[in-house]
């Protein structure tokens, strides 16, 4: 194994003092040595990489998925709909498909959600899921009393074929002889197929969005709003778009605010049963047929709804990009400008002003840098051009979904900056992973999964995207917005002269 | 509103005083008690704290590092079981799509066993999870697995894991030491020294079997194997010859146990290292057995000389304070004696999958007045919750932040991995600190406004 060569530079020190002679040094002399020089080294997990057999990296070339950079589709439709005023989902499936997804959301939000299940056991899969979805919604209305229970289809029940719309018929017969017709006001359910097989949680994202539109929205009279799907970011990134609409003056329909229920007040006394005071009302998501716009922050994540409104009721859709880094938040800005007549008020050109600010006070440290990037399509994709913005250079960039826009968006924001980065287009992270460790890559923007990967290349961490369960307080940060772009920008600067720079030369 | 109505009726809710009358909870009184209805399936619309056969299958195969996992089922379920207790472990899975599930996910599997055995020649054996969608679509996982541990040439071994297997994830711990005890276990044969044991049912949280190693190793007790925190392929082979199984999770581990005592006739000591009474009679019993009973006063005296100073700056703090409990089953039993050690008063117990033994044992060393329950969903932990206004709640992740939010300390089982190992004696001091931060935290002076 010898013959095998290090990973990269910054583990064979070339050209560059070792640790020993570092630390024999009584003091850092400043004249004749550079900044390269006095790189601090870190210890790494793995001392050499070894790398693998080259016909088996590419994804394409394998049938076994290594360390996938998504989760199943159920996951995303959990997403939206804990994001819905007093909705509870409730899973047509065995308890592990409630269970983890509640450990996930715990984790990353430190929440309670309240997840429902269908409890599969043996006799369901063997005589069909109809008794489970009976006895199921009866008790989560005798129980809970919901507004929405959103019905979430996982592999087994939609192997084994249950007729979940038939069943829905007969739940509300059984429902309306037990509550009284008024139950047919008070309860709304929505019904979304999301078998795991066949995507991804951004897809089962895109799925809910377009069952919920499809299934509660109606033609009313117009209401001057627009409406938002934010797609899968965090809570603060909502909060920051909720904050340039209200600067501008605009009324606006928030679709799936998870910020007021994946991110609540501790305030007792507490109700019971416990729900979060925040959420999309029912009579909102009515209304979005009414509305100036639908602006599908996240394309890949809204884009069936988007489409849906469009045909249906003729509100023009607009696809992203998501408004993360300047170009993005610029076009988000003034497309919403266009379509509502309203101005681009002077906080915002404020607040832009702050983040090309911080940008000119920082570019010295980013320029130059080259980056890797893993995410979630859209929010990748974003990364990659906010990277170029600053001057840095993309090596790899990864989705773990395969999206039909993030090639091309990663692509055309590349070649504007004269790039060339190598795109995966929903592989699995064991092949981005593998250029992140042969190229000489200087940072990697990527959620907690890339930890490992992190720690065996020796390079830097930025958290951002989708899951991030290994710090706190990344949930209540926007990085979207101008706002969002200069936290960002300091996260990524912070982590740069952490990695890079002995303490004492980073005052300033 | 008929929807409001409805909820008067509904037994579950609680009265001024609390009268829970639901079918899962009990109240500990003087009687003996004989109606344990436990391990029954949840019912369905529950939010129930339980998981599927796959969790439990991955709780105790995760810590097992020379081997590969392989799951074959759509890629969340991979996703997922990458995760277990907080750490994360690299997972490999099949990905099966709808192409697959229309024709077979044969092909896929073996594919990517050969896959997998050239990316990790050096692993010792592999094991192949079987999810939901390849269950219902019938792929005939198990004639692979026996065909391909010739051609791979080490065992591969199919955990049929099917999250609709049973009412809970206890199926799945007994599916997966099945797996074990059938297939590696007895492969080879070795030396059996005078003091050697297994223990059975201690998952190396924050190196908790390198503590009672070492604790043991005073006694002058050799541990061969720990199910399954330290277990490298080599020992579980040879695992059967010991002379003593130490059982320290009944829940899980006592089918592995049973299955050894039938077979290689290895009588089986119940033991737990959580609290300071239950450690001392631990060791004592252990030196009972092999007659070390001075070693053993030794140690204990030696370790409880070293605890002392702190545990008498704790005890007075944590005396007289109120409890709350629910895990998954066996430290229900457990933590309320290691819990009556501190002089704290536990208002209920609770487990998610407990079966009849570990109900029993909670009743015993409970005291009159407190309520047991079995299942408990989110609902029902909310109403115990506000009605008996514990100081600080134990459990898992998922009910951690719902005792937040409702104003109550909480303390994570299994510990996150800032605070150190909970077994043992200077574990205890760690646990009792834990609560003492959970209790005494400043944050809940704030609550109220």
């Amino acid at each position: 194994m010898s013959e095998l060569k290090p990973i990269n530079g910054n583990l064979k020190l070339n050209g560059r003092l070792t640790i020993e002679q570092l630390n024999a040094l009584p003091e850092v002399p400043i004249e004749g040595i550079t900044y390269e020089q006095i790189y601090i080294e870190k210890e790494p997990i793995c001392p050499e990489y070894i790398p693998p057999d080259e016909s088996i990296i590419p994804s394409s070339k394998r049938s076994v998925v290594i360390d996938p950079g998504r989760i199943c589709m159920p996951f995303g439709a959990m997403w939206a709909s804990v994001g819905v005023h007093k909705c509870i989902p409730f899973v047509q499936g065995a308890q592990g498909c409630t269970t983890y997804p509640r450990y996930t959301f715990s984790r990353i939000f430190r929440e309670p959600v309240s997840i429902a299940t269908a409890s599969f056991h043996e006799d369901a899969a063997v005589f069909g899921g109809r008794r489970n979805f009976l006895q199921g919604i009866r008790n989560l209305v005798y129980r809970y009393h919901p507004e929405v229970i959103a019905v979430v289809t996982v592999c087994s029940s939609e192997i084994i074929g249950d007729d979940i719309e038939g069943f829905l018929n007969e739940a509300w017969e059984m429902l309306e002889e037990e509550f009284g017709p008024e139950i047919r006001d008070q309860l709304k359910v929505v019904i979304i197929h999301t078998p795991s097989f066949a995507g991804s949680h951004v897809n089962g994202y895109d799925e809910a969005a377009k069952a919920f539109v499809k299934t509660l929205a109606k033609r009313r009279s117009p209401n001057n709003k627009v409406n938002i799907i934010p797609g899968m970011i965090t809570p603060g990134d909502i909060r920051e778009i909720k904050h340039i609409l209200k600067l501008m003056h605009i009324d606006y329909i928030m679709l799936f605010d998870i910020s007021e229920t994946l991110d609540c007040p501790l305030r007792l006394p507490q109700k019971m049963p416990y729900y979060p005071k925040g959420g999309t009302r029912i009579e909102e998501i009515i209304d979005t047929a009414n509305s100036l716009a639908t602006f599908a922050l996240c394309p890949d994540e809204g884009r069936g709804a988007a489409n849906y409104l469009a045909k249906r009721y003729e509100v023009p859709g607009i696809l992203g990009p998501l408004p993360l880094g300047v170009h993005n938040t610029d076009k988000f800005v003034k497309t919403l400008s266009e379509i509502t007549g309203q101005p681009i008020s002077e906080e915002i050109k404020d607040e832009r002003g702050i983040l090309i600010d911080a940008m000119a006070d920082t570019f010295h440290y980013t320029m130059g840098r080259r980056v890797a990037i893993c995410g979630d399509p859209d929010i990748a994709a974003a990364a990659t051009r906010f990277c170029c913005e600053l001057g840095m250079e993309p090596v790899a960039v990864f989705s773990g979904t395969q999206s039909a826009t993030f090639a091309q968006e990663v692509w055309a924001a590349c070649e504007e900056y004269g790039y060339k980065p190598v795109i995966f287009n929903g592989g699995d992270m064991f092949e981005w992973e593998d250029v992140v460790k042969k190229e000489k890559v200087d940072l990697i923007l990527g959620n907690s999964k890339c930890v490992n990967i992190s720690k065996e290349a020796n390079v830097p961490l930025v958290r951002i995207g989708f899951p991030v369960y290994d710090r706190v307080g990344y949930q209540r940060r926007a990085y979207v917005g101008y706002r969002g772009g200069e936290f960002l920008l300091s996260l990524i600067v912070n982590t740069i002269l952490d990695a890079k720079f002995p303490d004492d030369r980073v005052h300033q | 509103m008929k929807v409001a109505k409805a909820v008067k009726r509904d037994k579950w809710r609680c009265g001024g005083c609390c009268s829970l009358k639901a079918a899962n909870v009990w109240k500990k009184t003087k009687e003996l008690w004989d109606d344990i209805r436990c391990q029954r399936p949840s019912a369905p619309g529950k939010i129930t704290q339980r998981s599927c056969v796959f969790y439990g299958a991955r709780w105790i195969l995760a810590p097992l590092k020379d081997a590969i996992h392989l799951v074959h089922g759509p890629v969340g379920c991979a996703q997922y079981g990458s995760t277990v207790r907080g750490q994360s472990y690299r997972i490999f899975s099949t990905a099966l799509e709808e192409r697959d599930i229309i024709f077979g996910g044969i092909n896929k599997l073996i594919k990517s066993l050969f896959e997998v055995r050239q990316l990790k020649p050096e692993a010792k054996y592999i094991f192949v999870y079987l999810t939901c969608t390849p269950s219902l679509i019938g792929d005939d996982a198990y004639w692979v697995c026996k065909h391909m541990g010739k051609h791979l040439g080490c065992p591969v071994i199919m955990v049929d894991s099917p999250g609709f297997k049973g009412e809970s994830q206890a199926k799945g711990h007994k599916i997966a030491y099945d797996c074990l005890f059938k297939e590696l276990i007895g492969k080879k044969e070795r030396e059996v020294g005078p003091y050697d044991i297994n223990i059975i049912g201690d998952y190396n949280i924050n190196s908790e079997s390198q503590v009672l190693k070492s604790l043991l190793k005073r006694m002058g007790i050799h541990v061969h194997c720990v199910f399954t925190g330290d277990a490298p392929y080599e020992k579980i082979i040879s695992a059967h010859k010991v002379r003593l199984n130490l059982l320290i999770c009944q829940n899980s581990g006592q089918s592995l146990a049973k299955a050894m005592e039938r077979k290689y006739g290895i009588p089986c000591l119940k033991v737990s290292f959580f609290g300071l009474s239950q450690t001392i009679e631990g060791l004592k019993k252990i030196g009972e057995f092999f007659g070390l009973k001075k070693e053993a006063e030794r140690v204990i005296a030696e370790e409880y000389q070293a605890i002392k100073p702190k545990l008498d700056w704790l005890l007075p703090k944590l005396k007289g304070k109120k409890a709350a409990l629910f895990f998954g089953a066996a430290r229900m039993a457990i933590l309320l004696r290691a819990l009556d050690d501190l002089g704290m008063k536990v208002v209920f117990t609770g487990s998610q999958f407990g079966n009849k033994d570990t109900y029993k044992e909670a009743w015993q060393y409970a005291k009159t007045g407190t309520y047991i329950i079995d299942d408990a969903s989110e609902h029902d932990l909310e109403h115990l919750l506000k009605e008996l206004r514990p100081d600080v709640f134990m459990g898992g992740i998922k009910e951690n932040f719902l005792s937040h939010k409702l104003g109550i300390g909480f303390c994570n089982f299994p510990q996150p991995k800032v605070r150190g190992p909970y077994v043992g004696f200077k574990g205890f001091i760690n646990f009792a600190y834990s609560l003492y931060q959970a209790i005494y935290a400043p944050v809940w002076q704030f609550v109220k406004f």
